[in-house]
């Protein structure tokens, strides 16, 4: 017996070369050496936003001053952050949560001024750079255009430059700007004919710059979902879906924003008042199929008291 | 941010022609590489996680997760170094497999 000898190979035909394809197999590596699909879950969700913000510049700018802490004792959660990264997190609480926090009352006049005046240019710089061209990432450059408004106007020294310009499934975009004080995201959505339409935008604020928000002209209204959230600290491990967190302040992941139910009054204004009132009966879904509802306590010593407790509803 | 990563470009850092690609083409490209790198980082920081832990990352937005990461992982701007360094090992590894044209 023996054995007809193959024919030889033809030449290997010469392959374009994709870094993308390549850079998925490393990743594919990567995934066989840590099977676990919440990790990769994770991974995949969350891979792009980190990167990028690992190399955005915005948190080095050297004039930037931290925000001012908000008054009054921190609720004891801090521990809790701790445990949850040191492997140590407690098992999902069963019981009703409450957690407090306090946020500040009023401000006072140059704070009030100083407030509304960026809150405004954020709202300005969101109209000027929602336009298609925006849209195309390879286009942004998002230093000269913190640049040109530190340039415009040098009271922004401390505008932070950071940016996140996201691109969703649908083709739509998600852009967020962020304030020492506050954060404005917008959701983006692009027709077929190129045009580029505001779905809604957000702003996450700190309560101080809430109360600023009713100075603003009506011509804010138009921009369709203001959320307007109390400032409070959470559990660790609270379940969280719908609700929608935002991290805020960054060394201290249990700071969230909440989005609350935007309340305006006849003229397009916030109500802060029907504002408060509202929220208590609004409560709120998380993706665990549990309700949290949030109340409001009376404001006491320029303290109002935010609750955030579990429903049995 | 990680100072060492400010005006980072993954199509440099990876050594990647960019004759061949359009500004278009290089800006996707751009893109798509930030995505499988930071997938590939974030999968490596991982790792070492609980379950909870992971759990409790998974429902915040991605600022939220680097500024936890940041403050609780221990020295890890230099892990998110070394693992950004893993994944250029891994991709040669991958890229000696094919033929550059």
């Amino acid at each position: 017996m023996f054995e007809i000898p193959a024919a030889p190979n033809p030449e290997p035909r010469v392959q374009r070369f994709n870094p993308v394809e390549a850079a998925s197999n490393a990743f594919n590596k990567v995934k066989e050496r840590i099977p676990s699909p919440n990790k990769i879950a994770l991974a995949i969700a969350g891979g792009l936003e980190v990167m990028t913000i690992a190399c955005s510049p915005g948190n080095l700018d050297a004039n930037y001053i931290p925000p001012t802490p908000i008054a009054g004792p921190r609720v004891p959660g801090a521990e809790v952050a701790g445990a949850a990264a040191t492997g140590q997190m407690p098992s999902v609480i069963e019981e009703a949560q409450v957690v407090k926090a306090e946020v500040r009352e009023s401000l006072r006049p140059e704070e009030r001024t100083s407030l509304k005046h960026e809150v405004e240019t954020v709202i300005s710089t969101v109209k000027k750079f929602l336009k298609p061209d925006f849209l195309d990432a390879s286009k942004i450059n998002l230093d000269s255009m913190a640049d040109n408004l530190t340039k415009n106007d040098p009271s922004l020294i401390n505008w932070r430059k950071h940016r996140n310009l996201i691109q969703r499934p649908d083709g739509g975009h998600e852009l967020s700007t962020t304030l020492p004080e506050s954060t404005i995201s917008a959701r983006i959505i692009r027709d077929s004919a190129n045009q580029v339409e505001l779905e809604s935008v957000n702003f996450l604020t700190d309560p101080e710059v809430s109360r600023v928000l009713p100075d603003l002209d009506n011509s804010h209204k138009n921009f369709g979902n203001l959320t307007v959230p109390g400032l409070m600290e959470i559990p660790a491990n609270l379940p969280r879906g719908l609700i929608l967190p935002e991290g805020r302040k960054p060394n201290n992941p249990l700071n969230y924003n909440w989005e609350l139910p935007l309340v305006l009054n006849t003229d397009g204004k916030l109500d802060m008042d029907l504002f408060m009132r509202t929220m208590p009966d609004a409560p709120y879904r998380t993706n665990d199929g549990k309700n949290y509802r949030v109340s409001i306590g009376a404001a006491d010593n320029g303290v109002t008291r935010v609750e955030v407790s579990q429903s049995s509803k | 941010m990680i100072a060492q990563l400010a005006n980072f470009d993954p199509i440099t850092y990876l050594n990647i022609d960019q004759a061949s690609y359009s500004d278009q083409e290089l800006g996707q490209l751009r893109q798509d590489l930030m995505a499988k790198i930071g997938e590939y980082v974030l999968l490596k920081l991982s790792q070492d996680f609980t379950d909870e832990q992971v759990n409790y990352l998974a429902g915040m937005d991605g600022q939220a997760v680097f500024n936890t990461l940041q403050t609780h992982v221990p020295d890890f701007e230099n892990k998110f170094m070394l693992e950004l360094d893993n994944f250029k090992k891994d991709y040669e590894v991958e890229v000696g497999g094919a033929s550059h044209v």
